[in-house]
């Protein structure tokens, strides 16, 4: 599983679990660490505030750490905490397309965007997209389409994978992240020829 | 469908650069965040939320927590005696030894273990740290800390008597927090050594601080 980054191996995740569930709670701290990265890139891609990510991510630990006894394969503490995070993430944009009707347009907004062909990628002249040119555009995707492009391309997980973590099937998951890109792909084009819609 | 990260996968100049391959180098960057602040504050509130969650009778049952109650103990006699001694000849040496054998009982690791931590220089400013943990009986033991991503495996102390273990280990001038581990299960924190904050439910880790800079 990706979820297990090396160099720590599994053996090295169970003896930290481990020694969490006997009681050391400053060993969590290394979970925390080595974790940090990854549950702040997804939180905040998928949010697009940097400081609802760091609410999350610290969500996302403190629930795991509540729930590490039901952890049953400690070894791959990577690939639990990341449902959680997956989840925790789902739960905040729910809260919040209750309130932000801006986001929530953005997700209807993909439904109706075609793909476009090779041929129509402008060239080489338009600047290539910042980090917050594609953020921006990045909330433009359905929650759906943005965790599956997020998982796949970003965290660099299989399709197998990310139907395990999601319960939804290969296939939605391939239809999912093909629109996701087609709709990034036609966003950033819009930005960089300075149309917004 | 699943997206390559070659550009388009055709022959060159023939595809332009699709802008959403870009566009995944850039999310995968780390987000910016001060990383030991927010370590901090992620770990204090899963303290906070494990003594909320912690039982009154389940946390009476956990040894670091007697450990407090005697080391506040220790502190309260120790300070009834001084404010006996201060006001005059009235105090009996019975009196001030049982308020040192008090005291001495704050230590939650087994007294018979001895440890000391030596430092030498060199020209790089990198400094040779030896950790040595005598008195204690095990068929192995490593130490593991902020310096080896707590890899209880990296870093084995070497037999050099009955009972007495040391490895020297270079470290950059920081503070480092470690605990030595006995026979790959039983974690100490060394005996004579500063320890960090920690908090109720678990031992605290040593730490031991190299000159000449600042973290870890």
């Amino acid at each position: 599983m990706p979820s297990t980054d090396p160099p720590h191996d599994v053996a090295w995740h169970a003896s930290v679990v481990e020694r969490v569930l006997a009681g050391d709670v400053d060993a969590y701290g290394v979970l925390i660490a080595l974790y940090r990265p990854r549950c702040l890139r997804y939180a905040r891609r998928m949010l697009g505030d940097q400081d609802e990510a760091e609410d999350v991510a610290q969500e996302t630990f403190v629930r795991a750490f509540r729930s590490l006894a039901q952890c049953e394969q400690p070894g791959y503490f990577g690939a639990w905490l990341t449902r959680i995070l997956v989840n925790r993430c789902r739960t905040a944009l729910e809260k919040r397309m209750r309130w932000d009707r801006l986001v929530a347009r953005g997700g209807s907004t993909a439904e109706r965007v075609e793909p476009i062909e090779p041929d129509e990628w402008t060239s080489g002249e338009v600047e290539r997209p910042s980090l917050a040119q594609v953020e921006q555009a990045l909330q433009f995707l359905s929650t759906e389409q943005r965790e599956a492009f997020m998982l796949k391309h970003v965290e660099d997980m299989s399709y197998d994978e990310m139907a395990t973590l999601t319960g939804t099937s290969v296939s939605a998951l391939k239809m999912r992240v093909s629109r996701a890109r087609d709709l990034l792909r036609r966003r950033l084009l819009e930005v960089s020829n300075g149309r917004t819609t | 469908m699943d997206g390559q990260l070659d550009g388009g996968g055709g022959p060159r100049d023939s595809v332009p650069p699709d802008p959403v391959n870009r566009a995944i180098e850039l999310l995968r960057l780390d987000v910016p965040v001060d990383e030991r602040a927010f370590d901090a504050r992620v770990l204090d509130a899963v303290r906070r939320d494990a003594r909320n969650r912690t039982p009154w009778r389940r946390r009476l049952r956990q040894p670091a927590v007697w450990g407090g109650v005697m080391a506040i103990a220790a502190s309260i006699a120790l300070l009834v005696v001084t404010q006996i001694n201060s006001r005059g000849p009235a105090t009996t040496p019975t009196s001030h030894a049982g308020a040192g054998r008090l005291a001495n009982t704050e230590p939650l690791i087994t007294t018979s273990a001895v440890s000391t931590v030596a430092m030498r220089s060199d020209a790089r400013g990198v400094q040779l740290v030896r950790f040595r943990l005598a008195g204690v009986r095990a068929r192995s033991i490593t130490v593991a800390g902020t310096f080896n991503g707590w890899n209880v495996s990296a870093t084995p102390l070497q037999r050099v008597g009955a009972t007495t273990w040391v490895v020297d280990v270079p470290l950059r001038a920081g503070r480092y927090s470690y605990q030595f581990v006995l026979d790959h299960r039983k974690w100490i924190p060394d005996p004579h050594a500063p320890r960090d904050a920690g908090d109720d439910f678990g031992p605290s880790n040593s730490v031991v601080t190299v000159a000449g800079g600042n973290g870890s």
